[in-house]
């Protein structure tokens, strides 16, 4: 520390004397470089983050606070806190020099790392929100009684929650109107004239206070705790004009630096059509479905009672709902049902055997097709017919297929009842198998055992029938996107057809592939159509459809517990696809560092052979 | 090796697309297959290859029939128009398919790519894939694939087709360079004429699935042997006029402008290409020559360009800047020998005797 140390801590000029404040305009706008480069170096940026808190913190310990330690004239240090005090003596007037400390102290880490970013403040500001939330009135006056009484974490999370939505919905519509600019002026107002601006700050303050304090005991607790709430939304917005913190995701500026959100609302009114009936007919229900699983249905709220707005209500409202009809019993009663997981089974045999086999059998068709050159129009015709067939009207023929006396016994030569057979033809796991022992519970299932009839087979047989006609016309339309000078360039290399097929084909139809296998699996996943009209009303299997249905069918109208069970198939789902993106992507990594190998030590060769040459000339 | 077309027919259902090729192609040479679009000479590449076979005739190599043979028994290397790389292979895996397909042990074929690799040019792209490249670098690429397989004929169907005029330049001298080191035998597609004289030791021009002429490019400039070989060479293209030939004398609409040793004919063309023309100087010129009035003049630094009328005919004349001519100026023209064609009225063939 200096000799005119006193003068830089404390004198009104500190603001602009100090190296870490610098005028506003010199901040140049984020670039999208800048961006990537935030997300590939995460963790340098997390070192970065804390190494500046950590300067931030000394910085602000040695210009606000006298540590004789730092100080050799003590004396000196003493009045100068003194001075300090009367100062800031205000804790409104300390706060808002606070603030306007916190806008020199972003703008100097802004400056001292090209790269710092505030999305994690961001982060850490939302998360110090919701913490301050739980800590803030762990009691509650009921006023009814007079009496502090405990509240659930909802409702103790109403106060937070809220002031979030309102911050986001802030940062969204400062940046929607472009109020950036305006944003930028007043901090440079604000930089000019502190004293004023931090007296304003205090007015909103204590006025927000008082709407928050009215009617409760515990003032000066009060009255701190929305004062913080609101400097925290007062550097939110500092921040957010700054570098644009929730909102520069939305209305990311376009490259050729215009106004983003011109073009954005542009392409908003375009999508509007497709939009709208999408989030009336499938965002909207799909939240209330999801809703609904952790919701029970009862006298006091019966089904038809169900919006989402009375259920938003409800739980912010009223206490005897979150303690009667908030509810997590239909999960637990899903995973512990032995019935739930016949139908999980069942429908992880269907989608693994269906979905592989008929993929396989469809790309043979295609290729085969694609080199047939006559009346290849005529044969794809005849393959896509099942496709715009009634369903009922293949499953009628599938039926004399599968009976009794049908075609498939007549090939192989059996007798089985391949639709209505009581007798299984094998049965997965068993209650010695797992070996829980006699009498023992396993999650609650007293016993365990699959039994796969032959309908299981019959259906499978017939699911991979069905899906060809889709996946042959989709991997038909690959095929003829592939360059034919592409195969000829393989004709040409010496490559036999089998391994153009191979090396060629398939490697050029992966991303069709990963279409079609991820699409039939999740359409596999949801198989309930096809076994419903194959089986009449007699299946001896279930899917997970099946499953949910049986509770809304016919006169049944537990929709809390079939919305749980479609919230567990959509989880299933979704994992099923990801693990097969994630085995994809790996794939792809996989052949990366082989291929970098391959190359690395063919280089050694080159150089050494290279340096053999060398030697021998 | 030695490549021989033995009245070699292509025909697709109705179409005749090549028409009773004969034609022989010395070894190590580097031929320019030139046409007009669709006069046949991909056919003739992909007949070579084997990718078609001909409705008639023979191809032999060392006189060898192998009309017969599928395409990866003939020891040829073939690069594609647009190059037809494996989009999902990198550039080492691209180079070593042909080779992988031939069971060559790996570690010769790796020497081999990278041999053909840095022969290309290409030596430090091997791990890119195809998408990542520039045009001339992978057409670069597609040639050391052809290479590697160390083709006794390298094919290449129209490869300069895709890129920009500048790398058009750069690219078909490496093609040259290329040729050289190699000294494989190699036949080369295109449409335009400039990158075909400016490369090759024999050009093979060819109309409607038709041999007009095979030479070496001056030769076929100077001595084109009909009217369509004549017109097609040159920029800008060569003066065409009717006339007739009497006695040596060949005259434009009664004008008598040259003189030439052949025989007499009542209705032929005469071609003069645009830097056959003098402005006469000398008197014994002067006497020789014929008086024009030009229409107009363009001084182009070097050289002049004089439009005139001759027969009825607009007729462009490029002449060294001297003197000031200017439009509407009255000069007497005389026609360097060397320049002047003269073909047959019936038949567009050159009349040389």
């Amino acid at each position: 520390m200096n000799d005119d140390g006193q003068m830089l801590i404390f004198g009104e000029e500190q603001t602009t004397g100090n190296e870490y404040s610098l005028p506003v305009e010199e901040i140049a706008p984020r670039s999208k470089t800048q961006d990537r480069y935030f997300f590939r170096n995460l963790k340098n940026y997390v070192v970065r983050t804390a190494k500046s808190f950590k300067y931030a913190a000394i910085k602000c310990f040695k210009t606000y606070t006298n540590f004789s330690a730092f100080v050799p004239n003590a004396s000196r240090k003493v009045r100068a806190f003194g001075r300090f005090w009367r100062e800031n003596a205000n804790p409104l007037v300390f706060l808002s020099r606070l603030g306007e400390f916190w806008t020199d102290l972003t703008i100097w880490a802004r400056k001292k790392h090209r790269f710092f970013d505030f999305y994690i403040w961001g982060a850490i500001f939302g998360l110090c929100c919701i913490v301050l939330g739980i800590i803030y009135d762990p009691l509650t006056m009921d006023y009814d009684s007079g009496k502090y009484i405990h509240i659930s974490f909802v409702a103790k999370m109403k106060i937070p929650f809220f002031t979030c939505m309102a911050i986001c919905l802030f940062g969204f519509v400062q940046t929607a109107f472009g109020v950036n600019n305006i944003y930028r002026k007043l901090i440079n107002i604000t930089r000019r004239y502190p004293i004023t601006m931090a007296l304003i700050e205090g007015i909103i303050a204590i006025g927000a206070s008082l709407c928050f304090t009215i009617g409760k005991d515990d003032f000066w607790k009060s009255i701190m705790v929305p004062s913080i709430v609101f400097l925290i939304l007062y550097v939110y917005v500092y921040l957010d004009c700054e570098v644009g913190l929730l909102s520069r995701f939305i209305f990311r500026k376009s490259d050729d630096g215009s106004n983003a959100l011109a073009g954005n609302i542009k392409g908003f009114l375009y999508l509007t059509p497709a939009l709208l009936p999408m989030i009336v007919f499938t965002f909207y229900p799909m939240i209330n479905a999801i809703l609904m699983g952790f919701v029970k249905f009862d006298k006091t709220f019966v089904f038809t009672d169900w919006s989402f707005l009375t259920f938003l209500n409800k739980v912010f409202t009223n206490d005897a709902f979150r303690k009667n009809n908030l509810t997590l019993q239909w999960f637990k009663d899903t995973l512990t049902d032995p019935g739930f997981y016949h139908s999980l089974i069942t429908t992880v045999i269907i989608v693994l055997i269906t979905v592989p086999i008929s993929t396989g059998i469809s790309v043979v068709i295609a290729v085969l097709m694609n080199s047939i050159k006559k009346f290849q129009g005529l044969y794809q015709t005849i393959y896509f017919l099942p496709y715009v067939t009634a369903m009922t009207a293949v499953t009628s023929v599938w039926r004399l297929i599968l009976g009794e006396n049908g075609i498939l016994n007549l090939i192989i030569n059996s007798s089985t009842n391949w639709l209505n057979s009581a007798d299984p033809m094998f049965i997965i796991g068993s209650y010695e198998y797992l070996g829980i022992g006699s009498g023992g519970e396993y999650f609650g299932i007293s016993k365990w055992a699959y039994q796969a009839y032959p309908q299981l087979i019959g259906f499978v047989i017939y699911s991979i029938w069905d899906g060809l006609a889709f996946k042959i016309v989709i991997f038909l339309t690959g095929l003829q996107g592939i360059d034919k000078q592409v195969y000829q360039a393989a004709q040409l290399d010496g490559s036999t057809r089998l391994r153009t097929f191979r090396k060629i084909t398939l490697p050029l139809l992966a991303p069709i592939m990963l279409f079609i296998t991820t699409t039939s699996m999740i359409g596999a996943f949801k198989t309930y159509t096809s076994t419903k009209s194959l089986f009449l009303n007699n299946p001896r299997f279930e899917t997970i459809v099946f499953y949910m249905f049986k509770y809304i069918d016919g006169t049944k109208t537990a929709y809390d517990k079939a919305s749980a069970v479609g919230v567990v198939l959509f989880i299933i789902i979704m994992s099923f696809t990801g693990i097969r993106m994630f085995l994809k992507n790996r794939k792809k990594e996989k052949n990366a560092p082989v291929q970098a190998k391959k190359v690395k030590g063919h280089k050694t060769g080159s150089a050494k052979q290279v340096a053999r040459q060398g030697g021998g000339n | 090796m030695k490549i021989r077309f033995d009245k070699m027919t292509v025909a697709f259902k109705e179409v005749v697309a090549v028409n009773q090729l004969d034609l022989e192609i010395p070894e190590g040479e580097l031929v320019c297959l030139l046409g007009p679009s669709g006069c046949g000479k991909s056919t003739t590449l992909f007949a070579l290859a084997g990718l078609y076979k001909p409705t008639s005739g023979k191809i032999l190599f060392n006189e060898q029939d192998v009309s017969g043979l599928p395409p990866e028994k003939r020891g040829i290397g073939l690069v594609f128009q647009n190059y037809a790389l494996y989009a999902h292979m990198t550039v080492e895996q691209n180079i070593l398919f042909p080779l992988e397909n031939r069971r060559v042990p790996k570690d010769e074929a790796r020497k081999r790519a990278l041999k053909a690799a840095q022969l290309c040019k290409i030596d430090g792209l091997l791990k890119r894939k195809p998408s990542q490249l520039s045009g001339g670098q992978q057409q670069r690429v597609a040639i050391a694939r052809a290479l590697v397989k160390n083709p006794t004929i390298l094919l290449l169907d129209e490869p300069l087709s895709n890129l920009d005029a500048r790398l058009r330049i750069e690219m078909r001298e490496e093609i040259r360079r290329i040729q050289q080191a190699t000294k494989v035998t190699t036949i080369f597609v295109t449409h335009d004429q400039e990158e075909a004289m400016s490369i090759s030791d024999r050009l093979v021009v060819m109309k409607d699935g038709v041999l007009q002429q095979s030479a070496s490019p001056q030769d076929m400039y100077n001595h084109p042997a009909n009217l369509f070989v004549a017109k097609f060479l040159g920029n800008p293209p060569i003066n065409i006029v009717e006339g007739s030939v009497k006695g040596g004398k060949i005259y434009v609409a009664d004008q008598h402008i040259a003189d030439k040793e052949i025989r007499d004919c009542e209705h032929a063309y005469i071609g003069i290409r645009p830097e056959g023309f003098k402005i006469a100087e000398t008197a014994e010129d002067k006497k020789r020559g014929f008086k024009v009035k030009i229409d107009y003049c363009e001084v182009l630094g070097r050289d002049t360009t004089l439009h005139f009328n001759l027969g009825g005919v607009p007729v462009r004349a490029i002449v060294i800047s001297e003197g000031n001519i200017k439009s509407g100026d009255e000069v007497t023209i005389v026609v360097r020998r060397h320049c002047l064609h003269v073909f047959d009225g019936e038949t567009e063939v050159a009349i040389n005797e």
